[in-house]
């Protein structure tokens, strides 16, 4: 959606609450998507989502465009929440099997199968040992399929920044998993 | 930390540009699939995932009764009841009573002018 389009439904949604359900119907699967990829579990992620969400609308005259779309908005909230709940919980290392079952596929031999979770446990765990905003890069980017333009209006960086970001964190992921291939 | 205005303009944003390397120039084929290969790996592990339709719709429906409610309240907020509603009707109260009160008067007068007459008394109005 163009930002002035969705300047239109946030502006309607402030006079009239109830029109909130459009933009809630636009972005919450992207939301949902993006606290589930960082806390790995069906659970965690709904009763993220859910804060989020009424938090938004809790707060939505707050909002005001100045470039930065309305998803950018929502995304800070939905990162602020996840930040707080690893605050509270102090899970930093831990990897839920929710990612590995949902995602496992079971046409392969079992010991393929076996070994290629092992390497998608191996993979999500070093992931989510990443900083907060290498992690939202990797799924904004490469869950959500977002272009470099977008990722850098949502997380409020140049482009050339996204990418140099980009640039650093595979090198990190990929210094990371030969250390472990090795240990 | 980011502003939730939007304010942008990280000033590292402008060293960190300035560092880019020039990887791709560099690379060896063989290199270069590796890191094809990391990041469809990266791709596979973040597949989207999307929220069940359940709790989908009720965290809609949730939604949607907080508006309601928040809407309601704008509406009684917007139309309190004014004191001059109170103000007229305590003066038309006030007129009927007068008005009834003089009536009333007036009609004992004229009884007791009647019976004034009758007797053979007149009385000053």
């Amino acid at each position: 959606m163009e930002p002035e389009q969705e300047i239109v439904l946030v502006e309607r949604a402030q006079r009239d609450p109830l029109a909130f359900a459009v933009l809630y119907e636009l972005h919450v699967d992207r939301i949902y998507n993006y606290i589930y990829q960082r806390t790995g579990n069906r659970h965690d992620a709904e009763d993220l989502t859910a804060r989020t969400f009424v938090k938004a609308l809790a707060h939505l005259n707050d909002y005001v465009f100045r470039g930065v779309p309305f998803s950018a908005w929502l995304y800070r909230i939905a990162h602020n929440a996840v930040a707080n709940w690893y605050r509270d919980r102090g899970r930093h290392k831990v990897i839920s099997l929710d990612a590995l079952v949902e995602q496992g596929e079971t046409r392969r031999h079992p010991e393929e199968e076996s070994q290629v979770l092992e390497q998608r446990r191996t993979l999500l765990q070093v992931i989510r040992r990443l900083s907060p905003e290498r992690q939202q890069l990797l799924i904004l980017k490469h869950s959500e399929g977002l272009k470099n333009t977008e990722i850098a209006r949502i997380m409020g960086r140049s482009e050339g920044a996204i990418k140099s970001l980009y640039h650093r964190t595979l090198v990190a992921l990929r210094r990371e998993l030969r250390k472990r291939e090795v240990e | 930390m980011r502003r939730l205005d939007g304010e942008l303009a990280n000033p590292s944003d402008r060293r960190e540009q300035a560092s880019v390397p020039k990887v791709s120039a560099t690379l060896g084929a063989r290199q270069h699939s590796e890191w094809r290969l990391l990041v469809a790996q990266i791709r596979h592990a973040l597949a989207p995932q999307k929220p069940s339709p359940s709790f989908r719709r009720q965290l809609g429906q949730e939604l949607a009764g907080i508006a309601e409610r928040e809407a309601g309240t704008e509406v009684l907020i917007a139309t309190p009841s004014t004191p001059r509603e109170l103000v007229l009707g305590a003066a038309i109260g006030s007129v009927v009573a007068l008005a009834g009160g003089i009536v009333y008067l007036l009609h004992n007068r004229e009884q007791m002018r009647a019976r004034a007459v009758s007797s053979g008394h007149f009385e000053r109005a």
